[in-house]
């Protein structure tokens, strides 16, 4: 009975014990990434900003696109790329997961290893540039309208549980394709199908019926919409939306790492 | 389990499969071990054995013999497929230097990367950090990347973290090997140093001289099976005298105590012959040479071939075992000893095969000027019916070219065959062992 209570506490038990050893990964991660580049960690900041450029260059002065039909194409770039770092988080830390522990050898057959931490440093370098990317959103958005609405608060509501539902996928994930290396292959695509399958470009009630209802079983149009709604829209979050998200992205905490674990000691075998 | 016990090994056996095996299920297989295919092999094979806290174990055994998987198992990064492991304390565990580095980072950076990686706490590193660096001593490069470094840098770098762990188990695996003579010495200080705090050390090395310095205990792997498990000295002794004989086995000549030159090359071990046996030689010798080259500071003074118990024969018959004996005499001393080998070739002019003291890491010992030696090697010869000739050269070890004395036509060897057993054409050039069957195929339903 206790180890019913205590299963869905399991995943964050890594934080707790490795904490040191998870911020040198993610520092690694992040610093690493730019480490042979002249600009170095200012890349961290460079490349959203560069992204929205090109966004607001596309959509707005281009395209001359319009959210839901109204508002001005500035506003559109706002938009889209509100939404777009949400996604974005969901994709770099999906993406990875299937070459993790493969990218990551040495750590498996070499020494003694948490192998779990991994996907902790993942999601949370992942978030650091979630974090720059909201942050770099925010200033366009005092630019553009002038202030930013008090509703920014709900954020971490949204956020934290979406952030534990793609835990849970890269830890299923990871080690899913530890014995199957063809999912590398395989997550692009569907990352890809996952973008155009969400209201990233447009709102869900700008869509015809039958597209609305495939939208509903993609778990990022949630996502979208409600972390939309808070920073753009003005709006608390849909509470029961939100409830469900926290259910569902603990529950997927607790499955993916229950998996990651049970499987775990195939792994250097199957490397 | 009594707390005294460090490392605790029952009935453990590693099985790899030959084919890669989709295993992964939602939540795992959970400690069910499956059942083998039969296409694969067995790395380890019941191995048992228990460390107590605070002792040094040599693990000693050729390549292949189930060390690393052994090592593996014990840091956890493998499972066993059969049988129990368990480790107690903190295992720092040295199976691959610098494999938590990131090469891109300068060597402080490493530290403190890899020393998290290595399960050591922020204030540990930190305060941690200048040993470490005073013992890796590389100077300015500890700021630069690790990219940079020479191999002997990083090993030392990934040497002076892995040891400053405080483990309560280390593991090192033929880290030593790398890295100079300096160095190396350093490292076994250091080693006994942590063995002083009644560290547990499990220590893998081909240099059984560093086995024999470091560890009181050796366990001695024989192709997955603890062939041997005692004291560190009779330990390695008796595997210096298995890799011996087991290339050269049945070696009748008597044997004086093989011993291990400094440059870590086996000497040949001078046995002695008495008598008759020694002082004949072989009044035909000279006259059957068809050539001899050779600057003469040793010389052939003959060549017998003699059959299992010892008689000298002219003709075997087919897949027979022989012994082929050569006698030599010093014309002045050799001090640094020689390589001698023996060429054997058909009728036809071809090379069959070689045997060379140099290809199995022997040399004769110091000969002295005016001895008589002989010089005895027992061979299975997997020949067909036919003509053979033996040819035998000495040279000083390890060199090419330069030869004392080479004989060619040295002795004859006719290999007969029973034409009733064998027909007409026995084995035409090689005889190999062999069974065959004959399985009937059922077609499947």
């Amino acid at each position: 009975m206790q180890q019913v209570f205590r299963g869905p506490l399991l995943p964050y038990g890594p934080l707790v014990r490795y904490g040191y050893l998870v911020r040198q990964l993610v520092w690694r991660d992040l610093s690493g990434k730019f480490r042979r580049s002249s600009l170095g960690m200012l890349w961290i900041v460079l490349s959203p900003l560069m992204l929205l450029a090109g966004y607001t260059l596309v959509f707005g002065v281009l395209l001359q696109a319009r959210w839901g039909g109204a508002g001005s194409s500035l506003e559109f770039a706002l938009v889209l790329y509100s939404g777009l770092i949400f996604y974005n988080f969901f994709s770099e830390v999906v993406g990875r997961s299937p070459a993790l522990i493969h990218a990551n050898q040495p750590y498996v057959k070499k020494m003694v290893f948490p192998l779990e931490v991994l996907n902790w440093s993942v999601v949370l370098s992942a978030a650091v540039n979630f974090l720059v990317g909201l942050l770099s959103w925010m200033v366009f958005c005092v630019f553009v309208k002038k202030g930013l609405p008090l509703s920014v608060l709900w954020l971490p509501l949204v956020f934290i549980p979406f952030a534990l539902f793609t835990l849970g996928c890269s830890w299923l994930l990871s080690g899913y394709a530890v014995f199957h290396p063809d999912a590398e292959h395989v997550v692009p695509i569907v990352l890809l199908l996952l973008m155009f399958l969400s209201p990233l470009f447009f709102p869900v009630d700008a869509l015809p019926e039958h597209f609305r209802a495939v939208l509903q079983f993609n778990p990022l149009s949630y996502v979208l919409e409600e972390g939309r709604a808070v920073l753009v829209g003005g709006r608390s979050p849909d509470l029961g939306v939100v409830a469900i998200g926290w259910v569902v992205g603990v529950l997927m905490a607790w499955l993916g790492y229950a998996s990651f674990m049970g499987n775990r000691e195939g792994f250097s075998d199957a490397i | 389990m009594p707390s005294d016990i460090a490392i605790s090994v029952r009935g453990l056996s590693k099985y790899y499969e030959f084919e890669h095996v989709n295993e992964w299920s939602l939540f795992g297989r959970r400690g069910r071990r499956r059942a083998r295919s039969g296409r694969g092999y067995l790395a380890l094979s019941d191995v048992s054995f228990e460390i107590p806290r605070g002792q040094a174990v040599g693990l000693i055994g050729r390549n292949g013999a189930g060390k690393s998987t052994l090592l593996q198992i014990l840091t956890g990064s493998l499972q066993p497929s059969e049988g129990e492991v368990e480790v107690h304390g903190r295992v720092s565990a040295l199976l691959e230097l610098g494999a938590g580095f990131n090469p891109e980072f300068t060597g402080r950076e490493n530290i403190f990367l890899a020393g998290a990686v290595l399960g050591m706490s922020a204030a540990e590193i930190r305060s941690k950090y200048q040993a470490i660096v005073d013992f890796a001593d590389i100077g300015e490069f500890i700021e630069h990347p690790v990219k940079s470094y020479s191999s002997g840098m990083m090993v030392r770098l990934a040497f002076a973290l892995q040891v400053h762990v405080d483990p309560d188990v280390l593991i090192v695996d033929e880290a030593l090997s790398v890295g100079d003579i300096f160095f190396q010495q350093k490292c076994i200080a250091k080693i006994r140093e942590i063995l002083q705090r009644g560290v547990t050390l499990l220590f893998v090395s081909h240099g059984l001289n560093s086995v024999k310095s470091l560890c009181s205990r050796a366990i001695h792997l024989e192709r997955g099976v603890v062939r041997a498990d005692g004291p560190a000295e009779e330990v390695c002794d008796a595997y210096q005298n298995s890799m011996t004989s087991s290339s050269l086995q049945d070696w009748k000549l008597a044997v004086e105590a093989s011993k291990m030159a400094e440059d870590g090359e086996a000497l040949l071990p001078v046995g002695c012959l008495r008598g008759a046996d020694g002082a004949k030689a072989d009044p035909e010798f000279e006259r059957r040479l068809s050539q001899r080259s050779g600057s003469g500071e040793l010389r052939f003074t003959g060549m017998l071939v003699m059959d299992e118990r010892g008689n000298p024969v002219h003709a075997i018959e087919q897949a027979g075992r022989v012994r082929v004996r050569a006698y030599l005499q010093a014309q002045k001393d050799i001090p640094d000893g020689a390589a001698i080998g023996i060429l054997l070739r058909d009728a036809t002019g071809v090379d069959l095969m070689a045997f060379n003291t140099d290809f199995y890491r022997y040399r004769l010992p110091a000969l002295e000027a005016g001895r008589s030696y002989a010089w005895e090697l027992e061979l299975d010869l997997p020949l067909a019916r036919g003509y053979y000739s033996l040819h035998c050269g000495v040279k000083p070890h390890a060199s090419s070219g330069y030869f004392y004395d080479r004989c060619f036509n040295a002795a004859l060897l006719e290999v007969t065959s029973n034409p009733v057993t064998w027909g007409e054409y026995g084995g035409r050039i090689i005889h190999a062992p062999a069974s065959a069957g004959l399985f009937a195929i059922e077609q499947e339903a």
